[in-house]
């Protein structure tokens, strides 16, 4: 049970880190709108809020669109 | 409001008799519009319009993922070409600063009523030329744009506005600012109180399990000395925000929900603090920490609902131009407002909203000052009278000289008038806040009466009892118990359409006594019904009616409304008038011209056409017997005489009479207030059974009505949607802005229904009242709970574990009981 007192420390030294990266996260705008963010990724051609298109899928988003 | 809500729009099905696109009822006839393959029913060309463009793109897909109905589309919207705001916005962009590849720019984008609303304008606008990224934030209502130089913003904006969407350019305000840092700093307590509380919550969960099973003492100390340092700092970062306010309060000797939350909170830490230190007692660092996490959510939700009205209302308000059309030794130029300095000669065209008080010295128009004034037939300007900044040129031009600079402006003086009546607006004191003062002093003395027992008999035990008592009572109950249900009833009444800007509106609107209504624009639509015709001719009153329609398809006078052929029914030839009846057939021949402010005239060969007021007919046939009633009457004439007198009204909104018999039913007396002087005011009061009316009010005289009102102890509901109504809006105890109103009122007023439908107004009165009612449960609820727990816990019967499992199940039952507020309807 000694390892506890190792263990416990290095649980809060993880918590810490927690921390600071959701407040890193909020403090960057990542939440600054709950409402369309949050639908993203329900979104059929969510493979456009991607950045990188080459390899991810054959179809670009511009093919799709003809496709439609 | 979020993604798991059951979607209460019908996705395909074409039996609801509500337009599929907007959600308003049908009209007898309605449009259809092939939408994912089946026909789907609009109530107007402007929702057909938009929808067949929105399938027409490939973005049918719209239909099934929104979970609210779109707005409206406006039909003032649908016709700018946005090619004046190209220059505000190049303006903008040189001052920002980005490289030469990418320019950005925000636009604000009104209407967007749903998460598949925002999806669609990025889809849209996203496949515009030039536009490299598209993304919308919907919490401000922002569109932000990284475009390529070679963008077209006027197209741009263009594309947004055919799908139904009101946008204009994003102005950011020092208000937005901190509204957006409001909701930051809200968030990042959420968090850390939440990361907090699973973290201590672990730690406790093995105290709990030792306090049961046996622990070995080291390991507790362990656990209490690595709760402590979290719990600390969560209270530090999260919950100092109760402890400010609570300080704020008690300094000005009010007694608030949040000083037995900060006691409870302060307390319990400290004794869990002096606990750890000293290795006795009990500590209670889980309920310090789950307690500030619970309330800060509850905070959270109700601020969210709040960020978003406030962001697009102030936004709004900026309707006024920023530039005159002046005229000077060369030419015409367009001058900033703020550089225009008195006697500056200025041009005002149709359609333009006058920038400052002017005198005309040229021209003749006519004036809408319907959301000055109420009057809803618009005032005709000849040359020497005074036209006012905020009203709007109807039709004509004219030049003008400047009288009043910013600042001095007739506008300005409402304006004042508002910041006045908000100044002196009665507050209704709040219920929760009564009800805590009472509480809270009722805690304290029993926590201190324990304490003061218990010391006597058992001094070891004295402050963890007394601790117990203010853990267990539970102001956790309480404190959300207000909180919880009105921020559910202002995300239902969102759902419905209706913004109720702070939540306090909704619990006063449940005390209101008094309905006071606006005319122009609220019970009426600004329309007119024609309900008398006296022929003075062979003619019969409907071939007279049936010539007066003709003749006013060429007009745009709110007037000619009254003359509309109903849809369906023949058109047939004027036999009676035979050279009329050609000049009307063929395109290539005369056509009758409105004249301002008078009425309409066509000139042919042999004979001339007149239909107009008195003024205007006596001018063609000599002085006239004119009919005496409380009608609106117009002459039609041609040069043999005058064939037909019609007499006019103001139409009421089909749904007028239902909400004032509501009202009455009620048992709430209904007033009608209104700035029309004519004698329309008490026609359209008599017909909808309204007995106090007050006609021809100035806006000043309207604050003083409702005030002289509540100073005989109304509670008074006042509903408008003009400019004039603005100042009383604000000063009523509530005040609510129909749909279309100007945006001062919008902005004055606690609550804005953005439909069209007047009948929202019982929907919103019956939430309000349901609301009441469940806080009052809630409070019982809470109330009862205290009285059941604390003679336990005074009497040392409660162990910490129960006091805290008490405290959360009390506030469960509270949130689940708000929640029956979305449920009923």
């Amino acid at each position: 049970m000694e390892t506890l007192y190792f263990l416990i420390p290095i649980a809060l030294i993880f918590c810490v880190i927690t921390f600071k990266l959701v407040l890193w996260a909020i403090n960057s705008g990542q939440y600054d709108d709950l409402n369309r963010d949050a639908q993203i990724p329900f979104e059929d051609d969510f493979r456009e809020h991607i950045p990188f298109e080459d390899g991810f899928d054959e179809q670009t988003p511009q093919d799709k669109e003809t496709t439609l | 409001m979020n993604a798991t809500e059951t979607n209460p729009i019908p996705v395909s099905s074409a039996t609801d008799a509500v337009c599929f696109h907007c959600g308003e009822d049908l009209p007898s006839k309605p449009w259809t519009s092939q939408i994912n393959g089946e026909a789907q029913l609009m109530c107007c060309p402007g929702c057909k319009a938009v929808a067949d463009l929105i399938c027409a793109s490939g973005m049918g897909d719209f239909y099934r993922k929104r979970t609210h109905f779109a707005e409206t589309p406006q039909a003032a919207n649908l016709d700018d070409d946005f090619s004046s705001y190209e220059l505000s916005i190049a303006k903008r962009r040189n001052t920002q600063e980005s490289d030469d590849a990418t320019e950005q720019t925000d636009l604000l984008i009104l209407g967007m009523t749903c998460p598949a609303c925002s999806w669609l304008v990025e889809r849209r606008v996203g496949h515009q030329e030039g536009v490299l990224a598209a993304k919308v934030n919907l919490n401000e209502s922002r569109l932000n744009l990284q475009l390529s130089a070679d963008a077209n913003i006027p197209k741009i904006m263009r594309s947004i506005a055919d799908l139904g969407y009101q946008v204009q350019p994003f102005q950011v305000s020092a208000r937005t600012k901190a509204l957006a840092e409001e909701h930051r700093i809200l968030l990042k307590r959420v968090a850390v109180a939440g990361l907090g509380m699973m973290q201590v919550g672990m730690f406790a969960i093995a105290l709990h399990a030792g306090n049961i099973y046996g622990m070995e003492s080291q390991y507790e100390h362990l656990m209490r000395w690595v709760s402590l340092p979290v719990a600390l700092f969560v209270t530090y970062y999260s919950a100092a925000g109760f402890f400010k306010s609570a300080w704020q309060h008690v300094k000005h000797g009010a007694l608030i929900m949040d000083l037995p939350i900060a006691l409870a909170l302060g307390l319990a830490l400290s004794a869990s603090v002096f606990a750890t230190l000293t290795g006795g007692g009990e500590v209670y660092f889980d309920s310090v920490v789950m307690f500030t996490f619970f309330l800060l959510v509850a905070r959270f939700t109700e601020q969210r609902g709040r960020f978003k009205n406030s962001l697009t209302l102030q936004t709004l308000q900026d309707a006024m131009p920023h530039t005159a059309t002046v005229i000077g030794h060369d030419g015409i130029t367009k001058v900033a407002i703020s550089e225009i300095p008195l006697g500056t000669s200025i041009r005002l065209f149709k359609g333009d909203r006058v920038p400052l008080d002017a005198q005309t010295t040229s021209g003749i128009c006519d004036v809408d000052e319907s959301a000055f004034t109420g009057e809803s037939i618009t005032r005709s300007v000849e040359v020497g009278d005074t036209v006012y900044a905020g009203t709007v040129i109807a039709h004509g031009t004219c030049d003008a000289l400047v009288t009043a600079l910013p600042g001095s402006t007739r506008l300005d003086a409402l304006e004042r008038a508002i910041l006045y009546a908000e100044t002196t607006k009665p507050r209704i004191a709040l219920m929760a806040d009564r009800i805590a003062g009472v509480f809270v002093a009722v805690i304290l003395t029993i926590a201190a009466a324990t304490a003061v027992y218990w010391y006597q008999n058992e001094p070891a035990e004295a402050l963890w009892i007394a601790l117990a008592v203010l853990v267990v009572s539970c102001p956790c109950a309480l404190g959300l118990a207000t909180p919880a249900a009105l921020s559910n009833a202002a995300q239902t009444l969102r759902r419905r359409g209706i913004i109720a800007r702070g939540e306090s509106a909704i619990e006063t609107l449940a005390k209101i006594d008094t309905v006071i209504f606006d005319k122009t624009g609220t019970l009426t639509d600004g329309a007119f019904d024609c309900v008398e015709i006296q022929s003075s001719s062979r003619d019969s009153g409907q071939d007279l009616y049936y010539l007066a329609c003709r003749l006013q398809e060429y007009s745009n006078h709110p007037i000619t409304s009254a003359f509309q052929w109903p849809p369906g029914r023949p058109y047939r030839p004027l036999v009676e008038h035979p050279e009329l009846e050609q000049a009307l057939k063929h395109t290539h021949s005369e056509r009758p011209v409105s004249v301002s402010g008078r009425g309409i005239l066509i000139k042919l060969t042999n004979s001339e056409y007149r239909l107009g007021n008195r003024g205007f007919i006596e001018e063609l046939c000599g002085t006239q017997p004119w009919p005496e009633s409380q009608l609106h009457w117009l002459g039609l004439a041609n040069d043999s005489g005058v064939l037909a007198f019609f007499g006019v009204r103001d139409r009421a909104r089909i749904d007028a009479s239902v909400v004032v018999d509501f009202f009455k039913s009620q048992g709430m007396h209904v007033h009608l207030l209104t700035g029309d002087s004519s004698p329309q005011a008490t026609l359209l009061a008599h017909s909808l059974r309204i007995e106090h009316v007050c006609s021809g009010a100035t806006p000043e005289g309207k604050l003083a009505y409702v005030e002289k009102l509540q100073a005989r102890g109304a509670k008074t509901l006042m509903i408008g949607d003009g400019i004039n109504d603005a100042a009383v809006l604000a000063q009523a105890d509530v005040g609510i802005a129909v749909a279309h109103a100007s945006d001062m009122a919008k902005a004055e007023a606690d609550m804005v229904i953005l439909s069209n439908q007047l009948n929202a107004l019982c929907k919103t009165y019956s939430l309000a009242t349901r609301t009441k009612r469940i806080i009052i449960e809630n409070l019982g609820w809470a109330l009862c709970y205290n009285a059941v727990a604390i003679p336990f816990a005074a009497a040392g019967h409660v162990p910490p574990w129960l006091a805290a499992l008490g405290m959360s199940f009390s506030s469960i039952v509270v949130v689940l009981n708000s929640l029956r507020i979305n449920k009923i309807t």
